[in-house]
This record gives structure tokens, sequence and C-alpha cells, in this order.
């Protein structure tokens, strides 16, 4: 046991003080905090710049019009198409060569509910936005002149042509548009993680094998406390910086809720919904299984190889498996109550990410979470077994890279 | 700390590597594990630390099994390394507090040994900067930081410069005065000729030799002399050597600057030479049996069959 304590000191404190893990953490540290405090950051910028309101109004674009009816009037123009300053013409004739003269910039002819529109295609996007309006302001007019000639009131029109209807959504159980996004993002964050930490072990491993410094080790300690340790003391690492991110995530998020209220209700929801259901701990929870499930995997498989050019040969199948978990992820965000998603969410290897989807996604019993928590107990306790047995003789071997039939003999031999 | 290996034998998979291998290393004393690349040392010293068990046969100390007080070794393997990345400092304190020692005292006697080993303004440093020299001494006091009984050296010379050599044979030669057992596991024969009393030759997983190295050369014929002569009497000793009274004893005669190397046909007529050659009239300086060196020893023994692995 004290053994085992040296060990994770040494592996922990050599992983938090590498560089590159103070340089990751530091910067995603930096864009969690920044990219959680747009609406903080934002509103600092208007305050020193000014905010749009208090700059000067657009200037007017010229655009002209030739209606016959007589209905378009400026009120109703500027009502619809406020950025525009009209020119009322007398014919459409004509039209297309002022605007290429650039008399003006666009022009509208209209006649009932028939209409034409001139104008340079300079933007999609703004023929897009304008044709919609220029429509609803054609029929408007249309339905308020014939409601009018129906004996209507000008009051009654206005009343009925503006009456909208007010509609409400009520989700019941989970909302799928706000975790979906969640969902997706904690999934890439649990893969990224736990494929960068279970390949800190491997390297680790690996590192102390070509650099011969296993054969000092593991005649100064036992190969169980060499690997727990290890495993333990990158895995305690890893969520360091996890945790980091999550606080860090949580913490910027959270003083900014006022604020991405106002700017996006969107994600203001995500956030709620992250909060709410103690997501970021079951996130913490299904980080550790997923990192122990492979890191045991590498840990066992690493010890085999001396060299790390070796390393590929024998991690080809545990990286299918996080590759197959992650792909079955983000397809169950997808489907969420798919049965294939709620079998796949039993097994070991792959239920760290798609079990977490189901408790982002839907509303999971809690015996079913309990009982994927206890299976991936008892598989990281098997694992860790037969990964020590691999490791005790793998440590030992030196040479060309084993065929899976040998380590299976490591196993028989441990 | 007496040692002693009784019949073990090792094999893996189909491979027989280790055959009835037996031997004893006296507390105190200075032993040479010696045998060709391949021959199966390093596994023996792998079982006497205890990192995997034989398939049958014993190793004690002191009558326990040696792997469980193998915290009490201290072992210098032959695959050298350390962590490249990390200060020698932390290095040598984890590795001594694996061995059960605290932190300080592990500090303490980390900058204690590399002081000794004239390597002390590297503490602070990291392996990958230093020479292959140094690399080796820093493993040295690594081996020697939990204050061992019984110190497992393999191939200690390899790579050291004459200077750091002479600085190890110093250390060595101290701890062994100090009365703790040194075994040495190598294939350079001087440095083991050199220190050790006792050895054990192995070949093909066999023991073809084992003893007193004194006693094993003895039991070698002493029919090969070294005879100087004074200065000036070199062509006398050459002509006394080739007279009709000298020749018919000689089995060979090899002329150097100063004397000669000669081969006696029967070791006992060594006397009848000398006196040959004194009432001759040579005017000699020294006439000295030439043992056996243990490399010549080894080649004899272990030159003939191909290596192994």
């Amino acid at each position: 046991m004290k053994q085992l304590k040296t060990v994770f000191k040494f592996e922990y404190l050599g992983q938090i003080r590498s560089k590159s893990y103070i340089v990751m953490t530091v910067i995603l540290l930096v864009v969690m905090a920044v990219g959680g405090s747009v609406p903080a950051i934002s509103g600092l910028f208007k305050s020193i710049f000014g905010d749009g309101g208090s700059k000067e109004p657009a200037e007017l674009k010229k655009a002209a019009i030739y209606d016959a009816s007589g209905l378009y009037t400026g009120d109703v123009l500027s009502a619809f198409l406020p950025e525009y300053e009209w020119i009322a013409l007398d014919t459409a004739d004509g039209v297309a060569e002022r605007i290429e003269g650039g008399e003006f910039e666009s022009a509208l002819a209209i006649d009932g509910l028939n209409y034409t529109v001139y104008e340079k295609q300079e933007s999609i996007a703004a023929v897009a936005a304008e044709a919609e309006v220029i429509e609803a302001m054609v029929r408007s007019v249309y339905q308020s002149e014939a409601l009018a000639a129906e004996g209507m009131s000008p009051d009654r029109i206005a009343s009925v042509l503006g009456a909208s209807p007010v509609g409400e959504y009520v989700t019941v159980g989970k909302d799928y548009f706000q975790n979906y996004a969640l969902a997706y993002a904690l999934v890439i964050l649990l893969y990224m993680s736990i494929m960068l930490y279970g390949q800190m072990v491997l390297t680790s491993v690996v590192t102390e094998k070509s650099s011969k410094a296993m054969e000092l080790l593991v005649t100064s300690a036992r190969p169980m406390s060499l690997m727990f340790g290890k495993v333990f003391g990158t895995g305690f690492a890893g969520l360091t910086q996890f945790g980091a991110y999550m606080l860090c995530a949580a913490a910027a998020l959270g003083l900014n809720l006022r604020g991405w209220e106002m700017m996006s209700p969107v994600m203001a929801g995500i956030i709620n919904s992250a909060f709410a259901a103690g997501i970021l701990v079951y996130a913490v929870v299904f980080f550790l299984f997923g990192f122990f499930s492979f890191a045991f995997i590498y840990a066992g498989l690493g010890s085999t190889v001396s060299r790390m050019e070796d390393a590929g040969n024998v991690t080809v199948i545990p990286m299918i498996l996080i590759l197959a978990a992650y792909l079955l992820g983000i397809s169950s965000i997808m489907t969420p109550y798919a049965i294939y998603v709620r079998i796949c969410s039993y097994v070991p290897f792959l239920s760290p990410m798609i079990m977490f989807v189901r408790i982002c996604m839907t509303d999971v019993p809690p015996y079913e979470i309990a009982a994927v928590i206890a299976l991936n107990c008892a598989y990281v306790f098997g694992l860790g077994y037969i990964s020590a047995k691999i490791y005790r003789v793998g440590v030992m071997m030196y040479g060309k890279a084993p065929k899976l039939r040998d380590i299976a003999r490591y196993v028989r031999q441990a | 700390m007496e040692l002693i290996a009784d019949k073990i034998n090792k094999s893996f998979g189909e491979k027989r590597v280790l055959r009835d291998i037996s031997f004893a290393v006296r507390p105190g004393s200075a032993f040479g594990l010696i045998g060709r690349n391949g021959s199966g040392k390093t596994t023996t010293i792998r079982i006497i630390m205890g990192l995997f068990p034989a398939d049958s046969g014993t190793v004690t100390a002191d009558g326990e099994p040696s792997g469980k007080v193998a915290a009490r070794f201290g072992y210098l393997p032959e695959e050298r390394g350390l962590y490249p990345k990390r200060l020698i400092s932390e290095q040598m304190t984890y590795i001594g507090q694996l061995r059960g020692m605290t932190a300080s005292d592990a500090r303490r006697r980390s900058v204690e040994l590399l002081e000794r080993l004239e390597a002390g303004e590297y503490y602070k440093k990291k392996i990958d900067t230093l020479s292959k020299g140094n690399q080796q001494k820093i493993q040295l006091a690594i081996a020697l930081l939990n204050d061992p009984e019984i110190i497992i050296l393999d191939e200690p010379f390899s790579g050291l410069d004459p200077v750091n050599a002479h600085i190890l044979k110093e250390l060595v030669t101290q701890l062994a005065r100090e009365g703790r057992t040194i075994i040495f596991s190598s294939h350079q024969m001087a440095h083991v000729e050199e220190f050790c009393d006792d050895i054990c030759m192995i070949d093909l997983g066999q023991v073809v030799l084992s003893g007193n190295l004194r006693e094993i050369k003895r039991t070698y014929p002493r029919n090969r002399l070294l005879i100087t002569a004074d200065e000036g009497d070199g062509d006398a000793l050459r002509r006394a050597l080739g007279s009709v009274a000298a020749a018919p004893l000689l089995a060979s005669v090899e002329h150097t600057p100063r004397g000669a190397l000669a081969t006696l046909r029967v070791e006992a007529e060594r006397g009848r030479l000398l006196s040959i050659l004194t009432e001759a009239g040579v005017r000699i300086d020294s006439f000295s049996v030439i043992e056996p060196t243990l490399e010549e020893i080894f080649i004899e023994r272990a030159g003939g069959a191909n290596e192994t692995a």
C-alpha cells in the first residue's frame, strides 16, 4: 500500500508538472472562461465602444416604386421596408436602366397581387429576406383593401389582420433540443479525455520499458503497485484537469447566466439543464469508468512492447473500441430511445458514453443507472486484475511485439 | 549474507534457459557470475531478485527465499535507464521510497553517494543531459541507496572510461572491505579476475565451472614459464634454451626482447631447466610460472558452443 501511494504520488506529480499538461490546461481554461463569459465580454465592449443604439442611423438606400393603385403610401412602405427612401414613379418602363445608371438601388412595381422587384443581385440573403417582407406587405395591402371594400372599418381591419396566435409548448420530461447540444459537447469531451489519458498511461508504461527504467523499478517495487499506482496517478491527473475544466466552465457560465438569458435563451436553457440534473457529476463518474476501462487495457498491453513504435500493434483493438463507443455515443444522441442504445448502455466499455447520453437526453430510471454503475465497477475491477497479470509478465519481456496469443499466455503464466 | 542457489531450472515456453544451476556466495566475498551473452546470467539474477520464480530449485539468502529479502539487495541491472524527463533527485528519492526508505533518508543518502562517486553536481539535473559514464554512476548510486547487504552488479564497467572505472573499482573494493557480498555478472574477464574470489561460469544455461578462482587456476598445468635475463644476457639466455641440454625439455619457446616464454613438456622439469640456465651462466632476472588468465579459461570452457540467444 505504501509503494502504491509512492508510485501514485510520483506519477501524479510527474503528469501535472509536465509542460504539455500545464500548457493544455491553461489554454483550455482560458478558452472556457472566455467562451462562458461572452455576454459579459460583449457588454464590456459595448460600454467601451458604445452599442448599436447610440450609433448614427444608417443612411437610407434609395428605392423607387411604381404603384398604379396609389395604395402604397409612404407610411405603408416605411412600416414594412424602413431602410429605404422611396421615390414614386409614373411608369415602370426603363426602371432597369435607371438602376444600372445608379439613380436608385432597386425598384418595386406593384399591380394588385402581382409585383416585380428590380434589383442588382448583390447578396442572396438580402433578396431572400426582403422577398418575404414584400410579399407580406402586398398581401396585407390587398387584404385591407378587399375588407374595406366589404365595408369593414379600418380599426376592425387592423385588429383582424394584426391578430397573431400566441402558442406555448410544454416539454414533458427532458428537453431534447436543449440537451442535444449539451450531450454532444460532453460526449466529445469524454471521448477526448478518455483517449488522451489512456494514451498517457500507455506512453508512460512504454517509456519506462524503452528507457530501461523498468528493470530498476520491478526490482524495487511489486509490479502490482507499479501498475495500479501509475493508472490511478495518471487518472487522478486527468480528473484534476477534467474537474478544472468543469469547474471553470460551470463558474464562467453560472456567473454569466443572466447575460446568457438576455443574449441567447437557447444557451441559457442548455446551461440550466447542465446544472439541473447533476449532469456534470455523471460526466465525472462516467469519465472515471471510461478512463479506467481503457487505461487498464493500455497499461497491460503497453507493458508487453519494448518500443513506442511497436505500441500501435497492440493498441489497435482498444482504439477501435474507443472509436466504436464514441460513434455509438454520437448516434445515440439522435435516437436516445432506440432499443440498441438501451442495450449498448449496459455494455461496459460502451456504457460510459452511451449511458451518459441516455442520462442527458432521457429520463433513465435510477435502478438502471445503479445497475450500469455496478456493472462498470465489476468490469473495471476484472479488467484491472487481468491487466495486472499481463503487466507482471509483460514488463520482463523485451524484443519483438507479442501477438494476441502470446498475451493470453502471459495471463496464464502470471 | 550468504546466498545459495540450489539446482535452479527455468524454461520459457519450450526453451530451457537454466539447467540445475547451483552455486554458493560466501558472505563478504566478491563472486563472479560469468558467461557468454545469452548464457542465462540475467535470468539467474532475476530469479535471485524474485522477479519470477524458478520452475524448480531454490535460491536462499541466509536461509530465506531470496525474493522475500530482495529489498535488502542492491541491483545494477544490465538494462540501465531512468526517466529521461525527471530530475535525478526526484528519481533517487522515488526509488529509495519504493525500497522502504523515508523521503528524507533517501535524499540524504542520494547526496552522500553521489558525492562519493564524484557526481554530486548532477543531483538536480536530468539524466539525459549526462554522459554515459555519469549516467552509470547515478545508476550505481541508486543500486547502493538502501545500504544493501548483497550487491548485484550486472556488467558494471560497460561504458566507463578509465578514470570512472577506477572510481568504481575503489568503491567496490571498499564495499567488499566493509564485508558486503558482491555478485559481479560480466563477460569482461579482466575485471572479474581483479575482484572476485569465487566464480561460477554458465554456458547454455548450465554451470561449466565453479569454485575458488585461485584453486581453479591451480588445476591447470603449471608448465608455462616466463623467463627474463639481466640486461646484456638476452643472447646467453637464447643460446642456453636452444642448447642440447635444455631443448629436449621444452615443447615450445617464444623469444621476447627481454627474455622468453617457454612451455615445458613435463611440469616437473621446472627445477632442471632452471639449473641448466644457471649452469650456462645466464644471469636470471625472473623465472615464474604463467597461470592461465580467466579469459583463457573462459574461452576454453565456453568458447566452443554456439551462442543461443
